[in-house]
């Protein structure tokens, strides 16, 4: 008769050791908190003209450039809006509709501003590749207005997928 | 070893074994998969983009440079997506169907003929309604060229 052993005081009981886990998990965070780079608010979505050879890929984000950007209205694609930086300038709103050349002049005012602040010359034209070219000479006029002599058109130098 | 002396053994193990402190994971667990999705779901990753420099003429320029060379007018219409239609002074048209390599050619071919350099000045002249794309891949195209002095007409 087999003895039953009273005495086997380790209980096998299943359990997942969740230490290792915790790191793992830790160090993905850390990583993507370290690897993001944050551009507040003027992330709008602009598909900007690729296949551009000659594009310059800079190393990192110029975080003292100023960011202008001429994109399509995600609910109405036919309907084009404006943004210096993080503030949106719409051409159909009560404000500019009956006078056009006041947004450009506004427009213009705010990159005076920004510029002003912080010290910089550096503009980022983002416009949507699809967009008519009228739309954009306008805020180059705009740009013009401000002072600005040089601008650098964002680009993808690969082709969007 | 008898059974009675073996219990006590054990009994004393039991005793003299020190309490362990332990820290519930759980809730961390929680918190920290919370904090993944958060960030997997409000991050916008957006693709690396790279610049081309443009040159603006200033406003209230007065002053008026007489230019030894007259620049070349580059006038860029769009006719359908992919396909535009460029015309490079006054008399050569060039339809590109999605490859600007014939526009490469074509301004190769201006710079030998017709005796000028790839610093002479070029008005770039876009239609109003020519697709932005078309435009910038004209400007590049020029850039391709070494043809770096390029001017947009700004007219209000």
């Amino acid at each position: 008769m087999k003895r039953l052993s009273v005495f086997n005081q380790t209980e096998h009981s299943g359990q997942f050791n969740m230490t290792s886990m915790i790191d793992i998990v830790f160090l993905l965070i850390i990583f993507f908190m370290l690897i993001c780079q944050f551009i507040v608010q003027e992330n709008y979505t602009v598909d900007v003209p690729d296949e551009i050879t000659q594009a310059y890929t800079p190393d990192a984000i110029n975080a003292n450039a100023i960011t202008l950007s001429v994109y399509r209205n995600p609910d109405n694609e036919d309907h084009i809006l404006y943004a210096v930086k993080a503030k949106r300038y719409d051409p159909q709103s009560k404000q500019y509709r009956n006078s056009p050349p006041t947004l450009f002049l506004d427009m213009a005012q705010e990159i005076k501003t920004i510029r002003q602040k912080k010290q910089t010359g550096l503009i980022h034209l983002r416009a949507d590749k699809s967009i008519a070219y009228h739309y954009v000479h306008k805020a180059m006029i705009a740009l013009s207005q401000a002072g600005i002599p040089s601008v650098q058109i964002a680009a993808l130098k690969n082709k969007q997928q | 070893m008898s059974i009675l002396t073996k219990i006590k053994k054990c009994r004393a193990k039991k005793k003299s074994k020190s309490v362990a402190l332990q820290i519930r994971m759980i809730s961390m667990i929680d918190v920290v998969f919370l904090l993944l999705i958060y960030f997997l779901l409000t991050s916008n990753f957006r693709a690396k983009e790279g610049y081309l420099p443009i040159s603006l003429p200033e406003e209230n320029q007065q002053t008026t440079t007489t230019r030894m060379v007259e620049p070349l007018d580059v006038t860029v219409t769009s006719i359908t997506d992919g396909q535009c239609e460029i015309t490079l002074g006054e008399g050569d048209i060039i339809f590109i169907d999605n490859d600007f390599g014939k526009l490469i050619n074509a301004l190769k071919e201006i710079v030998t003929t017709h005796g000028r350099n790839a610093s002479d000045p070029i008005k770039l002249k876009p239609a109003p309604q020519s697709q932005w794309h078309h435009v910038v891949q004209t400007y590049d195209a020029l850039w391709e060229s070494n043809m770096t002095n390029i001017i947009f007409s700004i007219s209000q």
